[in-house]
Parts: C-alpha cells; structure tokens; sequence
C-alpha cells in the first residue's frame, strides 16, 4: 500500500505538477488527485512502480505511512513576501523527507540537548546578546563556525541537497510538541549569505513563536537579531568607525564572517555611518557589481552541518554501507549516500576553541545578561 | 685655529655604500611592485574624500538648476586626500607634502608621486607650469646636499602620476598610475611610458590563512540504547 501524502511529498521534491506526473505514468490528472486523497484504496502494482519510477524514488519511499510534525515554520514568512508556491512546496518537501529519515536516529542516540532560548518581549539585540550566551560565545567578537555553535545547542540543521533561487534557509520547531528546532539549508549558498540566513532563521526560532506580528516586522526583526548575532554592538563598533570605506570593509569581511553589504547596513542600524554615507557606500557597492557578487578572493566558505552525518557514522560505522542505510532510509543508496555526504565529516570540524560551549542559562531579565 | 694636517683630514672621510636599485621609469612592474603597498591607503583616502565631498554639496540641498561647482568639488577631494594621509600614512617611507590649491604630491620610498583629477580619464597636461612640465619630463636631480644617505630617502628615481576618477554621482571609479615622460601646454603633449589602473584593494587583499590548530570536538552523539536522560527532545520513538 502506498499513501498519498507520500506521493504528494515526491511529486514536491521533483516540482512536478499532478498533470505532469500523470502524462509521465500514463493516467489522468484526477487519478492523481485521488491517490494523494487515499481516495482509492488499491492500485495497480504497475501504476505504483510507474510513480516511483518517474519520481526516481524506490517504492518503499512510497509506503512509509506514519505522520511526523514537521511543519512550514519560517517559510510561511518569507515565502509570501518573495516566494513561488512551487519553491516553497519544494523546500518544505525536502526538509520533511530528510527530517523523516533523521528523526528514527535522534530518537534513537544521545544528542545535544536543546539549549536554544525561546524569548518573547525583548528587542532582537537583547534577543541576540542572550543567545550568544546561550551558545556559549563570548559576547563581543566574531563566530568562526556559527552551524557548529548551534548544533551544539541542540539545532538540528539539514541540509538539502538542492539550490532554490530565492531561498537560502527556513527553520521551524518541529516534533508532536514543537521542542527540536530545526534549520534546513539549501546547497550552493556563499559562506557570507549562508551565515546570515542561519542566524536570521536562529532569530525566527528564538524569538516568532507566538508573536502576532506582520510579516514584514517579523522579517526585519530576524535580520536585525542576525545582525547583532553575528555583529554584536559591543565588538564590532570600534571596527566600523568613521572614516568608513570599501577598502577597509573589505578587511573586515573575514574577520567577521559577513558580507559587505551586511557590514555597512550594521553600520547604519548602530548609528555610525550617516544615511548619507550608507547611500554612498551602497552606490559604490553596485557600481562595482558587488551587490550580487562581492569580490572571489574575499570569499567566506560556506559551513556544513555535522550531527546528521555523525549520528549515521555512529549507527552504521564510519565507512557505512549505503545499501542498509538506503534501505532503513526508504531510498535508492545512491540517494542516501547524497543526502549524508551533503553534512560534513570529522575532518571538516572547525579547529578546537573554535566555538564555545552551549549553556542553559535561566531567562529573567533582558537587560541582565550572564556573559561568559 | 692651527689648519689640520692632511692625514687628519681623512679621517672625516666616511665610506658610504648606499643600494641603489636600476630601476628606470619604463619598469612598470618593478615600479608598481614597490608601491604596491601605498595603494590600499590612496583608495582609502579616496573614497573617504569622494564622500566627503559628496556630503558638502548635498548638505547644500542644492536645486535642479544648481549644478555641483567641479572646481569645489575636486578642490574638496584633494584637501580631504591630503588630510587623510595626514592622519593614516604612517607608513616611514611615506612623506607627503602640500601643493598650491590643496594638491596632494607624496615620496614613497624612491618614487615621487602627484595625485590628480584625470581629465575625462586621461593624463592631464601639466600646463604653464615648469616644475610640473619636469615632473612629467621625469627630470630628476636629487641635489647631493639633499641626500640623506641614512635611509636614502631623498634619493628619487622615478616619477609617477595618481590620477582619479568619479562618476557623475562623485563616487570614485578607479586610480589610474601613470609614469609620464612628456608634457606642456596642450593635452597632446602629454607622454607616458605606461599607465596602469590600479585594481580596488578589496579585490586583491589576502586574508590572513588561518593558522593550523587541531581539530575540535566532535558533536557529542553516542549511542546509548535508549536517549531518556539526553533531555527531552519532544520526538515520539519512531525507531
């Protein structure tokens, strides 16, 4: 037996529409409707391995019938500002299908505990100096691997094995009760931009549970809260004092691990430049072509997750043979080894003293930071 | 006093044994690789007086008819130059001096450089004026009494020519190095060995490598049968 949210999950991940799956295996568009319905209760063995076929999945795929809580989160956010309903339905998939198979092995080992804050009624700098606390971080200076830092906190952080143009990352709590927070990130983004989005979906988690907020101010808190993780106030003023040019920002970039861009906007929110200058900066900024693409030799490299690779290593071994990985996973092993080879090894661990211990910290007072 | 006898005249002679490098105007590499590391400071200074400015006229709130004064303008860019490097250019082979109208002309270590407004992107012509026509001429002659044999800091070899661009905006567009080697009246008349723009620091800086450490911890995940005292992970047992 198959089940239908399974074939509306396949049909997600390839961007297929019910018409074009059902030219490819040779029925009627409302054929299709009725199976992702489990409105027909019996299908032909042929059709069943026509749509695994044309998804490219293995039939058990297919057959997995159990309901997880893996909800949109974040991209209910941006996707209404900016977002195809094709690409959203396609992030969400993949985040479901890789956290289907990830969760049996959470459930199963000892991971980090979730140390993450959830705050409510603070500002996103407050938000932001708290959870660098949280993290174990020092309050004033740069994150050298940022990924690495939260999964310690126990984020789970996925990462799809796909590139989506106008996405970078999207993050939700996800389980029966909401208590993993989870980040999943799409390929191919540059270090800069990918730092920024996890700590813009870090924001998300910490702070928009249950704030009535538009979506605009939602969005804009989680970037100032990015901001100020990743560029805290206390650190990185003296850095970005007047006179203010390219060429100094550009010594800047990897020392802090942020684009340029990001470097004059903290600029202009901390009050240090003038909206004059911003406007100058930003002028030069494009026409230099560096809005969409700061210079290669200034290039931050992009992190990779660990924990999912790691809990994998940790059950099948460190050479682990894909073919019981794939079947336990419910997918073709070449699969498999894709979806676990896109989160790093133990060789790709930022070097030791490179991010700091999470602590569970008790949340009182906002202006009362613990600093470590 | 009594005159000193000859062999106690020699004694006031020192040998001295200054390195000179062969290097002659039409050297672009050997010329550029030796101020390479000024050029960061100019398009910092640059870019912070382009800005500034800029900053004058538009506090002015000028109207549509009102155009932006060039001469100003330009006049603005050299004095926020000359101040900058005044502030920042603690680099010891560097020795800036002012111009007449707020110009901006510096020796960096054996080049002498002027730093101009191109004309329309061009060299431009030195004019009436004799000491910039040998300037472009690259007529040089560093008098002996001048020559400070220490560092040899006076000894000049070559001259260079800085100049600078803006866009219609009066943001900085690029530096231009230019070694000239004629000039006078016109704008025909102007000569160079080579002209070079010089890339934006930002697209050359090398960050520092990162120094080897050993490898950090691995994530702590063990497997431990059952996670019940891993803390509460919210996630129903699906394995």
């Amino acid at each position: 037996m198959i089940f239908g949210a399974r074939v509306k999950e396949a049909r997600d991940l390839r961007s297929l529409t019910q018409s074009q799956l059902a030219e490819m295996v040779g029925v009627d568009h409302s054929t299709i409707a009725y199976i992702e319905a489990d409105r027909i209760k019996e299908l032909r063995p042929e059709l069943i391995e026509g749509i695994a076929e044309a998804m490219s999945l293995p039939v058990a795929f297919f057959e997995d019938g159990e309901d997880i809580d893996f909800p949109a989160g974040s991209l209910l956010f941006r996707a209404r500002l900016d977002m195809l309903k094709r690409e959203e339905a396609e992030a969400k998939a993949w985040g479901s299908v890789i956290y289907r198979r990830v969760r049996p092995l959470v459930n199963r080992l000892r991971v980090p505990p979730v140390t993450l804050p959830r705050l409510s009624g603070v500002t996103p700098d407050e938000a932001a100096a708290y959870t660098r606390a949280s993290l174990g971080l020092s309050h004033d200076g740069p994150i050298p691997h940022l990924i690495n830092a939260i999964e310690r906190a126990g984020v789970l952080v996925l990462a799809m094995p796909i590139q989506l143009p106008r996405r970078d990352a999207y993050s939700a709590w996800v389980g029966s009760d909401a208590l993993r927070p989870v980040i999943v990130l799409v390929n191919g983004v540059p270090g800069d931009r990918q730092r920024f989005s996890v700590a813009h979906e870090l924001g998300h988690l910490v702070m928009h549970q249950s704030r009535p907020l538009r979506i605009k101010e939602i969005e804009s808190e989680a970037g100032l809260f990015a901001e100020a993780l990743l560029m805290p106030e206390v650190g990185i003023s003296t850095d970005l004092e007047p006179p203010l040019t390219l060429t100094r920002l550009a010594t800047l970039k990897p020392k802090w691990g942020v684009s340029i861009q990001a470097l004059v906007r903290r600029a202009r929110h901390l009050d240090l430049i003038t909206k004059r200058q911003y406007t100058y900066l930003f002028e030069q900024i494009g026409k230099r072509g560096w809005r969409t693409h700061e210079p290669d030799n200034l290039a931050i490299q992009a992190e990779r997750p660990r924990a999912v690779r790691k809990m994998i290593e940790v059950i099948y071994g460190d050479a682990p043979d894909y073919r019981k990985v794939a079947q336990d996973m419910r997918l073709f092993p070449h699969q498999a080894k894709q979806l676990v080879e896109a989160h790093a090894d133990r060789s790709q661990l930022p070097p030791r003293g490179a991010v700091g211990e999470p602590r569970i910290i008790e949340f009182r007072k906002p202006t009362l930071i613990e600093r470590n | 006093m009594a005159r000193p006898a000859l062999t106690e005249w020699y004694s006031y002679v020192q040998i001295v044994t200054v390195e000179i490098p062969l290097v002659q105007p039409w050297d672009r590499e050997q010329i550029l690789g030796h101020v390479g590391p000024v050029v960061p400071l100019l398009h910092d200074a640059a870019e912070d007086a382009t800005q500034k400015a800029r900053g004058y006229f538009d506090g002015l709130s000028l109207t549509d008819a009102e155009q932006r004064d060039p001469y100003l303008y330009a006049h603005l860019v050299r004095y926020h130059v000359g101040r900058f490097l005044d502030a920042h250019g603690q680099d010891p082979q560097m020795d800036k001096r002012w111009l007449a109208n707020s110009g901006v002309a510096f020796r960096y270590g054996w080049t002498d450089i002027r730093f101009l407004k191109s004309l329309a992107g061009r060299l431009p012509a030195p004019g009436r004026s004799m000491v910039k026509r040998a300037f472009y001429h690259q007529d040089i002659s560093t008098p002996i009494w001048d020559f400070d044999a220490e560092n040899a800091r006076s000894l000049v070899l070559v001259n260079l020519v800085i100049t600078w661009d803006v866009d219609y905006l009066g943001n900085l567009y690029q530096l231009v190095a230019y070694s000239p080697s004629a000039g006078g009246l016109s704008q025909d008349s102007v000569r160079w060995h080579w002209a070079q723009p010089l890339a934006h620091p930002a697209t050359t800086y090398a960050p520092p490598p990162p120094e080897p450490t050993e490898a950090g911890e691995d994530l702590d995940i063990s497997d431990d049968d059952r996670a019940d005292e891993a803390g509460d992970t919210g996630e129903a047992d699906a394995g």
